[in-house]
């Protein structure tokens, strides 16, 4: 097969199209996070100032009351702690009390001296409320002066609301002012962006109509309904072969469940459609979001994410040494469009995207359930919610097509069935194509609508799960010949 | 240079791959077994060859003058060999097994550590500083000269027997791995360590007697080579650098190529020396240059042939 | 007057709330850290502190930023390197062959140094990442002895008589020869350090940190992520290569002097020794570990007769220290000072407690 340079031309093109587009959805999406920041940042200032005037406030409020009042006001907490230490020290006497004398008989011989520390314990804490009381009686407050400060304290009252309501305009004026502004920046940056994509798309469809530039696989290659396609697939290690001439094709929208018994080459055929093991006869086609078709044999191994395909792994393959919400993170490293130079800069636009990511990881979290695990690492965390979270993890970068190596191993029953459900729940909220290996058979029956079965790298049949419970080739793999 | 010139220098070539086989041996035998690369191989033979020193010259001749030196030089030479087997046996049971958390990166760290340990311990154990270390002793100093028109081929009677004693052992070595249990068991831990320990090998005892193995071979070659040298801690670093590079440049995944690789380098050597002098720019020519030269041109293979001229592809699991 | 001194009041709250605030920030220590060190010196050069007392401080200071380096790459990309003391020795050599024979300005000389350190990392890393991980340390081994093998042999590089630039050298307006008591290219030492530390944490806490860690932890994972690992594991290895070069330049500006026999393998494996004693993860910690492994060999070790003697044994030292880590502690010295606040909050807490019992006994 020959690349024709036009088709290299427009790949390039596409790319140029989506980094585009998902630097607009960026723009967009910007916009509440930055809100958000900023309504943050403007109430804790607003806070600051209510909580400064506030205390220059009390003092003059106090100048108002009258004796009794205040009295009231300033003694009952101070009463309240007097109580509670009195009730602590005569625990303390009592404690040391009967460690010196042990005996009963003791205890009532000295319950006299006992009775003595307490009283002397009640007496000054006594004395001291007196003071406190003698402290607020004493002073000496006429009722013309009581006016003046009430006035006073009217005044100040109405002055500091004002200046606090005048802050807060001020401070939602700024707000407005600085939204406003980042929202023309962002939509010159969008005009801007989207002049570009019209020009790009102008070009896209120029190369489309010209009647040199063909697809590089005919249509014919691939049904239209399908979205991969497994042509010949052959892989062999030393003499084995683990895959013997394999083909079958995954209709889009699917929940599609490759079965077979214990090492019937099933994790090997998902190593080769994500290139991890390089297949040496075979093709494996793929339609992606634009609708174009393409040899994945191509691509390496950490390119063919970048075309919505994402895999999770038989044994769970987290990175243990970072947060959950980290791993989600790591999820969307594909979408980053910053560069080591941003990061080393933490320049402003790369913080802005790191913040849009982390909001989607949190949102995924949260629908699926997990958002109490944030910020846990998943050492010490049970099977089940590994299972899951790298199940999430799959669905930052919006894929077309899923594909989960034996999501159920590992699991119990109960958490067999939340699984069932999670992936049912995905497959129609994000629109995207499921296809898994699985030994669980209940799970498969439940969930697939349609079934390829291998034994020994060969297809045996392929249908819904009808069909491929009442197969006799499936029957005998599974149950021995005969 | 004339044909004869080039003889002798071959000869002293493959005097220097003979050490440099049994270093490169014992590197490879490490890693098929513990699947890390023991940087401690130099450092482990250059022990070795401090203790034949120390041993022979400061206690043997002193405590058994009556003895012949033969003997005494056997005794020497053993003594070393058990001290390179028992040092490799204590690394891989005392300071890998015993690690809480055991992963490549940590292996090569211990070995790392275990360099620096030895670097700090053999000088202050055996001597001061400053105290010049005697030569160690040789079994010939003979030299053999046979004349070839009006030239001579001259061959030390010690490089010839450290020739013979390497291509001996290393033979050995095959044959076990081909023969023994031992060699089974290396054999099918080095292919699956997993299913190695399933099927009843006692993978623990085998990679333990393989350090100890590697020890042991690799204070042979640090002896035969040191008899040519003067013995400091600095001893076995060039010859560890070239096992290693020899390991890279024959393929990890055999126990063949490797000794190869070992042959190669100072042949190749050989040839650069004799070529970088031809070399000028301006006043000087390149002659000081020439391990420069060897060292890039194993870069390039490499670079042509990452996994090693005789290496096999092999297929990681996922 | 009782006005003012309620708005002094305020202002002070104010204060308080920000600084908490800017505590918070982890560049913050850093700055602290720069202030502090300059003080030192600015207290130093006033003849309050003895000199011998501060001079091991900047090469100390050097290695340490070789070892942040080299924590990312240990560390974040899990790859061991031992070419660290062949690169370092190749910037100091380089930029006095460039400044002295060559008679060029050493800013540009400095340019060129990093340009060389970006151009070796590049080819060395390529060759040698393209197999396995596990070859990066074999060809760098063998790289650290070639360049050794070079500084001894080469006529450039003064050979084993060392180089030395006889009048000092002037970098940025900044003066410096071995007759200076206080060599003010400390203060650009200082500089040098407190921007690749902020460089380090910006790079630690960005997805090029996550994805060498991915990396690290599972590289199939980190591939069906979309992450090169060729990609990131070379540029741990050029970070790491960048800052040993830079270093190298550093310390032959500041010693204007440089032997063969200083840039050996104990070197690199000590940059090693003190990334994994500190704690191969935390820029504190390998503060911390280098300290202990370049810094204490001048403070107290040279104080010991046992390593007066022996002078070699203070590798034995740092060799029992990593075999150590390694073996039972691997999060370093760090993990160390944390686990022991916990301890000791957690006794604290239980003195507490038992001591109320004591004193309260049971309720009235």
């Amino acid at each position: 097969m020959v690349k024709n340079y036009s088709s290299h031309r427009k790949v390039l093109l596409e790319r140029n199209i989506s980094s585009l587009l998902y630097q607009i959805e960026l723009a967009e999406s910007y916009i509440t996070v930055a809100e958000k920041q900023l309504t943050e940042k403007m109430n804790r200032r607003i806070e600051n100032y209510k909580s400064n005037h506030q205390d220059e406030l009390l003092q003059s409020y106090y100048a108002t009351l009258t004796n009794s009042s205040i009295i009231k006001e300033m003694t009952e907490d101070a009463y309240k702690d007097l109580d509670n230490k009195l009730y602590w020290k005569k625990r303390a006497i009592k404690t040391s009390f009967e460690r010196k004398y042990k005996s009963k008989e003791d205890q009532e011989q000295h319950q006299e001296k006992l009775n003595k520390r307490m009283m002397d314990a009640e007496l000054k804490v006594d004395l001291k409320k007196k003071a406190l009381l003698r402290k607020y009686d004493s002073r000496n407050i006429t009722d013309d002066q009581m006016i003046l400060n009430k006035k006073s304290y009217e005044e100040k009252l109405a002055a500091a609301n004002q200046a606090i309501s005048v802050y807060e305009n001020q401070q939602k004026l700024i707000l407005d002012q600085k939204m406003t502004k980042i929202k023309l920046q962002l939509e010159t940056k969008k005009n801007k962006l989207s002049k570009k994509l019209s020009v790009k798309n102008a070009h896209m469809e120029q190369l489309l109509n010209d009647p040199k530039s063909k697809l590089r696989f005919s249509e014919d290659i691939m049904n239209e309904t399908s979205i991969l396609k497994i042509d010949h697939l052959t892989m062999q290690f030393g003499g084995l072969k683990a895959v013997d001439d394999l083909s079958f094709e995954v209709k889009k929208g699917e929940v599609f469940g490759l079965i077979g018994p214990n090492g019937a080459g099933k994790t090997t055929v998902f190593n080769c459609i994500t290139q991890f093991y390089k297949p040496p006869f075979g093709n494996i086609y793929y339609r992606n979001s634009v609708n174009d078709i393409l040899l994945l044999n191509d691509f390496k191994v950490h390119n063919v994410i970048k075309q919505g395909i994402v895999r999770t792994f038989q044994n769970v393959e987290l990175i243990w040494e970072l947060s959950i919400l980290d791993n989600m993170l790591v999820g969307a490293h594909s979408l980053y469009r910053s560069t080591f130079f941003t990061h080393s800069f933490q320049t402003f636009g790369f913080k802005r995207e790191e913040a849009i990511l982390k909001a989607k990881a949190e949102k995924i979290l949260s629908d699926l359930d997990l958002i109490a695990y944030k910020d846990f690492y998943p050492v010490g965390l049970p099977y089940g919610i590994l299972k899951k979270i790298e199940l999430a993890r799959t669905l930052m970068t919006n894929p077309n097509l899923i594909i989960l190596d034996e999501p159920a191993a590992g699991l119990n029953d109960s958490e067999t069935e939340s699984l069932a459900l999670t992936i049912k729940q995905i497959q129609k909220d994000y629109n995207c194509t499921i296809f898994l290996v699985e030994h669980d058979m209940g799970l498969v029956m439940n969930i697939c609508d349609t079934i390829c079965a291998i034994s020994f790298g060969k297809k045996l049949a392929i249908g819904t799960p009808k069909e491929i419970q009442s197969n006799k080739l499936v029957q005998e793999a599974y149950l021995g010949g005969e | 240079m004339d044909f004869i010139g080039l003889v002798n220098r071959l000869i002293l070539a493959f005097a220097d791959a003979a050490p440099l086989a049994l270093v490169t041996l014992a590197i490879v035998l490490i890693f098929r077994t513990s699947f890390t690369t023991n940087f401690a191989q130099g450092m482990i033979a250059t022990s070795a060859a401090y203790m034949v020193t120390v041993f022979y010259n400061r206690y043997l001749v002193i405590q058994y003058p009556d003895f012949s030196p033969f003997i005494l030089m056997m005794v020497a030479f053993i003594s070393g060999i058990v001290v390179g087997f028992a040092i490799g046996v204590f690394i891989d049971t005392i300071l890998i097994r015993k690690s809480r958390y055991s992963n490549v990166l940590t292996k090569q760290m211990i070995t790392m550590g275990s360099v620096l340990f030895l670097m700090g311990l053999l000088p202050t154990i055996f001597f001061k500083a400053d105290l010049n270390m005697p030569s160690i002793p040789r079994f010939f100093t003979k030299n053999i000269t046979i004349p070839v028109g009006d030239k001579f081929i001259i061959m030390q009677e010690n490089h010839l027997f450290s020739i013979l004693i390497a291509t001996v052992v290393i033979s050995i070595v095959f044959v076990a791995l081909k023969y023994t249990k031992w060699g089974l068991g290396v054999r099918s831990t080095a292919s699956n360590e997993k299913v190695a320990g399933m099927m009843g090998v006692n993978t623990k005892m085998i990679t333990a007697l393989s350090w100890g193995i590697a020890g042991a071979l690799g204070s042979l070659g640090g002896i035969l080579y040191a008899t040519t040298q003067t013995v400091t801690v600095a001893l076995m670093t060039e010859m560890q650098v070239n096992g290693f590079l020899a390991a890279i440049l024959g393929g990890f995944s055999t126990f063949f190529g490797p000794i190869v690789g070992a042959v190669m380098i100072p042949v190749m050597s050989l040839i650069s020396y004799m070529i970088s002098p031809m070399i000028k720019i301006g006043d000087s020519d390149l002659g000081v240059y020439y391990k420069v030269f060897v060292y890039i041109i194993i870069l390039i293979i490499i670079l042509i042939k990452p996994i090693g001229i005789f290496g096999k592809k092999i297929a990681k699991k996922v | 007057m009782n006005k003012l001194l309620k708005q002094t009041r305020y202002s002070w709250n104010h204060f308080k709330l920000y600084f908490k605030r800017i505590a918070k920030h982890p560049f913050f220590p850093i700055l602290v850290l720069g202030f502090f060190l300059i003080l030192l010196q600015v207290i130093g050069s006033t003849g309050l502190i003895r000199p011998s007392l501060l001079n091991f401080i900047s090469p100390v200071l050097i290695r340490f930023m070789v070892a942040l380096g080299f924590m990312l790459l240990l560390g974040y990309a899990g790859l061991a390197s031992l070419g660290t003391a062949g690169f370092m020795g190749l910037g100091s050599y380089l930029i006095g062959y460039l400044y002295q024979t060559m008679g060029m300005p050493s800013e540009l000389a400095f340019l060129i140094g990093i340009a060389t350190a970006l151009v070796l990392g590049v080819l060395v890393g390529f060759i040698s990442l393209r197999v396995e991980g596990m070859y990066l340390a074999i060809v760098t081994l063998g790289l650290g002895e070639i360049l050794k093998n070079f500084f001894v042999n080469s006529p450039l590089t003064g050979a084993s008589n060392g180089m030395r630039l006889f009048d000092g050298i002037k970098i940025l307006g900044i003066f410096s020869s071995t007759s200076q008591v206080y060599n003010p290219v400390y203060y650009l030492i200082v500089i040098l350090m407190i921007l690749s530390m902020v460089w380090i944490l910006n790079i630690i806490n960005s997805p090029t940190g996550r994805a060498m860690l991915s990396i690290k932890n599972s590289t199939s994972a980190a591939q069906a992520m979309g992450i090169s690992i060729m990609k990131y594991r070379l540029s741990a290895f050029l970070m790491a290569t960048l800052f040993a070069v830079t270093a190298g330049m550093l310390q032959m500006i500041r010693t204007t002097t440089s032997y063969p026999n200083s840039w050996g393998i104990d070197l690199s494996l000590n940059v090693l020794a003190a990334v994994v004693i500190g704690g191969t993860k935390n820029i504190w910690g390998v503060l911390i570990g280098t300290f202990i492994v370049f810094g204490l060999k001048d403070i107290v070790l040279s104080r010991i007769p046992f390593f007066q003697t022996y002078n070699n044994a203070h590798l034995m030292f740092s060799g029992i220290l990593i075999i150590v880590v390694v073996m039972f502690y691997p999060g370093g010295v760090v993990k160390l000072f944390s686990d022991l606040l916990k301890i000791i909050k957690n006794v604290s807490k239980k003195i507490s407690a038992s001591w109320k019992e004591y004193r309260y006994g049971k309720e009235l």
